[in-house]
């Protein structure tokens, strides 16, 4: 497809870097001329300079022949202004970003006034992958697929977990929980595992299972949660205030510190049943202060990568037993700081290109593929994605342990009729079903393909 | 530097240029000239050599910078020369390695600048490997390669295409690297064939509409007769001019058009100044040399032909301009140095960047007189930023100095003044015949080895301006 990307910043250049893997031809539009030719370079895509609600700009990249834009500048005015003269002067769907919290509860009444396909809020998903984190707090990253009926989860395997040397088939066995493992990512490596996978402690284990499997598998582990009664949250931008919005409606404490003496006056009135701490997070006299040592979670989220990693290192070593949620966005941070243990990290650069792909790939379905849900574990190196079965489909009607199916590809889940199973080999897929897919293979867009000799 | 990079592109070049002699080959077998041999050895050797290169240096991490662009392109061109020599020298055709080389290295650079005094007692085979040489590197081999498959991880091929394709703005027609080399491929090869059915319709034989096809299409300027095109038909002259002046102008010219945006197209300031430069040009040798010709239109074609020749560095002749008055020698001369197109396939210093380099004479002749006004320079409408007008004057500098350096060191063979500057104009040029002992009758076998090879740098660092040759001269590449 033909795209256009208004807004090169952290976010824009992540979405495009996802979206030139997956093969779409890409125009970005900026108004900064050097870092735009240095990232168009880098990423081998087309560029124009100058602003993305000049129309003889839009016009220069052929916003009539491009079947979407997406505009991701800092700015949500000019987002939305961009949007709104694009779908004028005939582009296909256009994707919004938007994250004022002031616009946020009225842009549904005015999405459909401005033709805006999409509108997305990197702080607001932030908040909510958040807020999913500290609901589980042992598992890293859950998502959910099939509307909700199936999971998603991510946990580490500590020493002296009762998985440690235990292999995948021994597994099922010993932990009488209906889990499937999809992912293990080892020493930075994804690995698809197979029945004589062993696990050792360190790993990264992802496992899908029903809706409410989580709590019998988790305790069964050992990992019984306990729930999260207080929060602090370091940072008091638009993330940190969507995240409090989320848990005090749980009825979770949450205390927000916050350096700027405005910002935190304003998310005081804003939030009055959080605790708002006019101080600098990163002093670690006043963290101690406030009562790090007792509280359940802490998150990360001021602006500086570097200061929520340090922070976050400091509360790992002084008060064992914390949960951590760390906001870094830049991607070479994230590279650098893997081999300490932060606990989950968040990335909104990762969020909103996932969010964004999801999008592409569904519109690409009018064109032929069946991409529902679309999640990225393991760092992005292992795609989970959910299909759906089409009349006339090449998988149909034959046993999985019949079926020539590619090494680097698992089924890990079939939905059908509102029922969810994993499957085994004489089951088999039929049309009408929903079929999660595991897969270290990038860009997959067929059913049709996971089959060895396609 | 990722070092197993521009060794493993260089083997792959070399791979694709021994598929590139098949169809010489071919024409050997057809012909039985008893060359098949020599044939047979070049491309054997040269996909050996290939194949060994890519084999040994396959590499783990394919991301390159600009540097790595830079380099792969300047060493792959060398090699490409050293390589090409070879069917020319095993067949006995061009009994010196080092005459070879010349013509090769003339014929990828679409030169046209030739050591040979007999073409006609070349064997076809041979000579249509010399043609097909101008062919191959009037476009890029790079950018062929590229337009099959991508070379490079990710934006390592824009590197590539700047560092191959004229022009200080490589810029692209659609969003990737890839499927605008094919784009500019498709069309390449469309004007090509055209040109070939429009000689064959003016009555040519086949062998020699392809070879003269393939000078014209690449700009280069090998024909297949002693007198180069003069003693074709007028039909076959008048379409020749119109074709050189085609391939001159820049492609995405024609990119523009083919997609319906007939008034962005036309806006293009380097087309008009270059279509407006050649006619005056063309008129005013027209009228210097019209006492020398029975009729108007003899004197009207002969000079379209030859400014259409020099100027898009073709250097094709159908008179020899050494016998012209000085005026329209001068102005020969002049039209060789300002060049075609920028992205086109011609080479020479290119109008757009005469273009900027006048403006920015005047601006600052403006500056002078009013010291507080605001001066920009603009190309297409669109202003010339200072890094970019930097660059062009960069650029102008080290044409110079490479010109001068040339002169010298080539004047130790003992020729007259004109003679070399010409030579050197005409080579760095990319243009072919220059004036004197070099001119329009005349050849280049006459200069020792030693100068040949300063030509033949000379033929290399025009095709690629420059700049990727002068970075083998720093010494931070070797380490």
């Amino acid at each position: 497809m033909k795209i256009i990307i208004a807004g090169m910043g952290k976010i824009g250049s992540a979405i495009a870097e996802s979206l030139v893997t997956e093969g779409h031809d890409l125009v970005a539009i900026d108004t900064n001329p050097e870092m735009l030719v240095r990232i168009s370079e880098e990423l081998d895509i087309s560029s124009v300079a100058g602003s993305c609600t000049n129309s003889s700009v839009l016009e220069e990249a052929e916003v009539a022949e491009s079947d979407l834009l997406i505009a991701v500048t800092a700015n949500d005015e000019v987002n939305l202004l961009c949007c709104l003269i694009a779908k004028k002067m005939g582009v296909g769907s256009t994707i919004c970003r938007v994250r004022d919290p002031e616009y946020t509860s009225t842009i549904d009444t005015i999405r459909g006034d401005m033709g805006l396909s999409m509108v997305v809020n990197p702080e607001r998903e932030a908040a909510a992958e958040i807020s999913r984190i500290i609901e589980n707090p042992f598992a890293q990253n859950v998502e959910s697929f099939m509307n909700g009926r199936a999971k998603l989860m991510s946990f580490e395997v500590s020493s002296g977990s009762p998985l440690e040397g235990v292999t995948v088939a021994q597994m099922f066995s010993k932990i009488k929980a209906p889990v499937l493992v999809c992912a293990v990512e080892r020493d930075q490596q994804a690995h698809i595992p197979f029945g004589s996978f062993q696990f050792a402690s360190g790993d990264v284990v992802t496992v899908i299972c029903r809706a409410g499997g989580f709590v019998p598998f988790l305790s069964a582990l050992g990992l019984v949660s306990s729930k999260i009664k207080d929060v602090i949250v370091v940072g008091g931008g638009t993330t940190a205030y969507y995240l409090a919005d989320m848990l005090l409606d749980r009825k979770t404490n949450v205390s927000i510190i916050e350096k700027d003496a405005a910002r935190a006056q304003e998310m005081a009135l804003k939030l009055p049943k959080a605790d708002v701490i006019n101080a600098d997070g990163t002093d670690y006299n006043l963290l101690m202060e406030e009562g790090i040592d007792t509280a359940d979670a802490l998150c990360c989220l001021t602006g500086i990568d570097e200061e929520n990693v340090l922070t976050t290192l400091f509360a790992k070593t002084n008060c064992p037993g914390i949960k951590t949620i760390t906001k870094i966005n830049r991607s070479d941070i994230e590279r650098t700081a893997r081999p300490f243990d932060l606990g989950s990290v968040i990335s909104l650069r990762s969020i909103t290109a996932n969010l964004v792909l999801q999008y592409v790939r569904a519109m690409q379905n009018s064109i032929g593929s069946n991409v529902i849900t679309l999640h990225r574990i393991c760092q992005g190196k292992v795609e989970a994605l959910e299909f759906k079965v089409n009349p006339g489909s090449r998988v149909t009607g034959i046993p999985l342990e019949k079926l020539p199916i590619r090494d680097d590809i698992l089924i890990a889940c079939i939905n059908r009729d509102e029922r969810v199973f994993m499957p085994r080999g004489n089951d088999t897929i039929e049309e009408g079903d929903t079929v999660i897919i595991v897969t270290t293979v990038s860009g997959l867009n067929e059913l049709d393909d996971i089959r060895s000799d396609s | 530097m990722n070092k197993r990079m521009i060794v493993y592109i260089t083997g792959i070049l070399m791979i694709i240029e021994a598929i590139l002699m098949l169809p010489s080959a071919v024409i050997s077998l057809m012909e039985s000239d008893g060359l098949i041999m020599g044939f047979a050895k070049a491309i054997g050797l040269t996909a050996g050599a290939g194949a060994l290169c890519a084999y040994l240096s396959r590499p783990k991490n394919t991301t390159i910078y600009a540097r790595e662009g830079l380099v792969t392109v300047s060493v792959g061109w060398i090699v490409l020369s050293l390589m090409g020599a070879l069917p020319f020298w095993f067949t006995r055709q061009i009994p010196r390695y080092v005459d070879a080389f010349f013509e090769t290295a003339s014929g990828f650079t679409t030169t046209g600048a030739s050591i040979l005094t007999n073409v006609e007692a070349l064997s076809r085979s041979v000579l249509f490997w010399r043609s097909f040489t101008h062919w191959i590197g009037g476009m890029g081999v790079l950018v062929f390669i590229m337009a099959v498959v991508p070379l490079a991880a990710g934006g390592g091929n824009i590197h590539l295409m700047k560092a191959e394709s004229p022009g200080f703005e490589a810029s692209k027609l659609v969003p990737r690297t890839g499927s605008t080399a094919k784009i500019l491929y498709l069309i390449y090869l469309g004007m090509t064939v055209t040109l070939v059915i429009l000689l064959r319709a003016g009555g040519m034989d086949l062998f020699s509409a392809l070879c003269l096809s393939f000078g014209t299409a690449g700009t280069g300027g090998f024909g297949v007769l002693n007198d180069s095109i003069g003693s074709y038909s007028n039909y076959c002259k008048i379409v020749i001019t119109v074709f050189m002046t085609l391939f001159g102008v820049n492609f995405s010219f024609y990119y523009l058009l083919l997609k319906g945006r007939v008034r962005d197209a036309l806006r293009n300031e380097e087309v008009r100044w270059y279509l407006i430069i050649y006619t005056a040009f063309s008129l005013i040798i027209t009228f210097s040399i019209i006492g020398r010709y029975s009729s108007f239109g003899g004197a009207l074609l002969d000079s379209f032909f030859q400014v259409s020749s020099v100027m898009t560095t073709t250097g094709y002749s159908t008179a020899n301009f050494d016998l012209w008055p000085e005026l329209s020698k001068s102005l020969m001369v002049l039209a060789m140095c300002i060049g075609a197109c920028a992205g086109s396939t011609g080479g020479g210093f290119k109008v757009s960047r005469v273009i900027v380099l006048f403006k920015y004479a005047c601006v600052t002749v403006q500056d002078a007189l009013f010291p507080n006004r605001v001066h920009r320079v603009k190309l297409n409408g669109r202003n010339i930023d200072d890094p970019l007008l930097r660059s062009i004057g960069g650029y102008f500098a080290l044409y110079v100095l490479i010109l001068l350096l040339s002169v010298v060191v080539i004047s130790a063979d003992g020729y007259d003044f004109t003679t070399n500057v010409t030579a050197v104009v005409a080579t760095l040029n990319n243009i072919g015949p220059g004036l004197n002992a070099v001119g329009a009758a005349g050849n280049y076998s006459g200069y020792g080895a030693f100068s040949k090879l300063v030509l033949c740098f000379d033929m290399i660092a025009g095709r690629l301006e420059l700049l990727p040759m002068m970075v083998l001269f720093s010494r931070r590449i070797w380490k």
